[in-house]
Parts: structure tokens; sequence; C-alpha cells
């Protein structure tokens, strides 16, 4: 499993950003061994378009082989496209490092 | 003969204007009225209409066969809209909404892998009231192409007209002056522009104008609520007289017009001494 999360820093001490397109980076983790290690941190180079940031956003976490994304809201278009690529989303605020947990507890909720 | 109305600026009354000339034309004449405001038409309210849905209007979209598909990509990188998400190694995503149907992807594929579909971005209504024939075009919600909406309502509008024998057909357009403007206006013989005294009105009517002025259709203004600023209306006639456009007629501000709204009927039902104002339009329209 590879998930991205949308952050507002490069670290899981930051908060899930709460827009899936706008978002200034995404953290990728992925698992090993039942926990959650971080991979990198992206920069999400789409944030400042004046249109099409979700489905630019959902090309760059796909591209990085990503199957499961976290994050506040996201568009229905992002969605779509995420969705089309078999990516599971779900629903996180809050500080990284704790959300990543609830996820791991499969406490967070699933969006579409 | 074709007559548009149109404006520029929102709220003027083009809407008004156009039912009410639809009303005094279906007196003597077999008249269709067709609402290609898609976005937001209002004629068959402002005429008691009881419209019935007629047709809907269809879009191309591509759709995949994976089968064919060697995930090579062409038909993202031929995409202007960026529509088709492409990441090595994956099926292409499709955002629906976005395709304008181009069909440029069902070109570039080397595969033969995507075929043509559809999807509905509009329906026409139709109806009849006054002796009027509503034809109204209506945008689906989400959807992008108003103009193609335009274009499609007044294609199959052609089909009605020539059934009916219909000597005048008025085209009630939207505000602005885009692409579902200009797919109003193009092949019409004649432009009501409806105005008002307001420096905004004016700058919006120069730019609708500067339109009608390039498909070189003749036109004619009409300024609405005209008693409101009079001074201002010697603004529009200083314009009008430097542009060779000549002011067909003048309509007061007055509750009536209020009234016909909120009651659903045309001003002329309301207060049948605005026919004289409606009639003089029909007559200097009538004489070019």
């Amino acid at each position: 499993m590879k998930i991205a999360i949308s952050s507002a820093d490069k670290n899981i001490n930051s908060d899930v950003f709460d827009i899936f397109g706008r978002c200034p980076y995404f953290i990728i983790l992925e698992d090993k061994d039942g926990k959650l290690e971080k991979v990198e941190a992206v920069k999400n180079e789409g944030m400042d378009q004046n249109s099409g940031v979700g489905i630019s956003a959902a090309q760059l976490v796909v591209e990085k082989g990503v199957d499961t994304v976290i994050t506040g809201n996201i568009g229905p278009r992002a969605l779509d496209v995420l969705k089309q690529f078999n990516v599971e989303i779900y629903f996180g605020e809050g500080v990284i490092k704790d959300v990543l947990q609830a996820f791991l507890d499969k406490k967070l909720k699933r969006i579409g | 003969m074709k007559i548009a109305v149109t404006g520029g600026k929102g709220g003027t009354g083009k809407s008004m204007v156009a039912t009410s000339l639809a009303v005094e034309f279906a007196k003597s004449k077999k008249t269709v009225l067709i609402d290609v405001d898609v976005e937001c038409p209002n004629d068959h309210l402002l005429l008691s209409v009881n419209q019935k849905e007629f047709v809907k209007i269809y879009q191309v979209i591509p759709k995949w066969d994976f089968n064919k598909c060697d995930k090579c990509g062409k038909c993202a990188s031929v995409c202007k809209q960026g529509a088709i998400v492409f990441v090595k190694n994956k099926y292409p995503a499709f955002v629906k909404d976005i395709c304008i149907g181009c069909k440029a992807c069902i070109v570039a594929c080397p595969k033969n892998a995507i075929s043509e579909s559809q999807k509905e971005i509009g329906k026409i209504y139709i109806g009849k009231n006054y002796n009027v024939n509503l034809i109204s075009g209506e945008l689906k919600l989400g959807e992008l192409a108003s103009g193609e909406v335009v274009a499609e309502v007044r294609k199959q509008s052609e089909k009605i007209i020539k059934k009916l024998k219909a000597e005048i057909i008025l085209i009630d357009s939207a505000a602005g002056i885009g692409c579902p403007v200009i797919a109003s206006l193009v092949g019409t013989d004649y432009i009501v522009a409806v105005t008002e005294p307001t420096p905004s009105a004016l700058h919006d009517l120069k730019r609708v104008l500067y339109l009608a002025n390039h498909f070189q259709i003749k036109c004619g203004i009409v300024i609405n609520k005209y008693d409101l600023a009079e001074n201002f209306c010697l603004e529009i006639k200083k314009f009008a007289e430097e542009s060779n456009i000549e002011i067909i007629g003048k309509i007061p501000y007055k509750k009536d017009f209020v009234n016909s709204t909120i009651e659903m009927k045309p001003v002329v039902e309301i207060n049948p001494s605005y026919q004289k104002n409606f009639q003089q339009i029909i007559n200097k329209i009538n004489l070019t």
C-alpha cells in the first residue's frame, strides 16, 4: 500500500491540508510490516493553477504509484479521476501523525 | 424574418421586449419566439407557457475500449481541454464534464480504441401561449457548452419553423457578447439592441453593436426605462447618431412592467396602452 496525504508542510507533524488540489505538499508513505513509513514529501506544483488543480494533483499522486489518498475536501473531478485509477480516498483532519494512526485503526471515513 | 433581441448588459429588458414583440407580431403573423438564454431561460415564465420537452441535446464524448488500448497516451496529449488524464502504464482516465466533443482523441488513437459516445448537455422545450410558439433551450446544470446548446436549439428550431410556416422568428439572446450570444446573432436579419439609460448599459451596448457590425446585420436600439434618466438618453442618442444606428423605440419604466413579471402576463395584456410602443418598434423593423 502507498498513501498520499495532502499536507500543509513537509513533515508528519503538520496538519492535513483541507483542500486536495491546493495543498502545498503531498506526503507519500509506504506500508512496511504494518507501519507507515514516510517515503517523501512531494511539492504540489499545480497548487496555484487557476483551474484544474484537482485533476493535476490526482495525476501527480497516481504517477507516484499511490493507491490510497487521505485528504480534507476533494472536488468532484479529482475524485472521479482517482476512482478511475482505483485509488481509495479517505477523509482526514488534524495533525497528520494522528490521522495516520486513525487510518491504521480503520477509523477514517471513506469518501466517494 | 429572423430578429435577434440582445443588448449586452443584463437586466435591460431583453426578454420583456422579446416577449412583448412576439405577442404583438403574433396578432398578424405566424410567430415563433426562441429563447436561447440557455443558462437562465425565462420567456416561458413571462408568457405563462406550459412547456413540454421536445428533444434532448447531446454532445459527442469519447469511449475507450481498454481491450484495444495499449496505454500509449496519445489521446491525452492531443486533448486541449485536459479532459484526459494519462499516467504511464495505466489506462487513461476521462473527465466527462470538461470534454467539448472535438474528437481529437478519436482521430489520434493509433489502435482505434476510442469510439463515439454521447452525453446530454441540454434540453429543448416547446409550448404556445398568446398565439406565440415558444421554443426554449436549456443548458444542463454543470455543463459548459452554452454556445453549442444555442446553435443546436436554432438548428432544431428550423424544423418547427418550416412546419409552422412561421413568418417571424424572434430570438431572445442571453446577456453578454460571448459564444452563446454570437450563436444567437449569426444568420439573423435584424438585431434589436435593448438598453437602458445607464453608463454600464451604454458601455455594453457599444460592445454588442460592435458584434452586430462585424456580422453586418442591421440593427436598432430600444431604450427601456428611458424616463429614469432622460439626460443620459442624450448620450445614447449621440452614440446612435455617430454610429448611424436608429433608436427604434423608447419604453417608460412603470409598475405595469413589474406586475407583468409577477403575474406572468405580457405587459401589453396588463395595460394595452403599451401596444403602441411595440407596434412602433415593429413598424421601424418592417421599414428596414
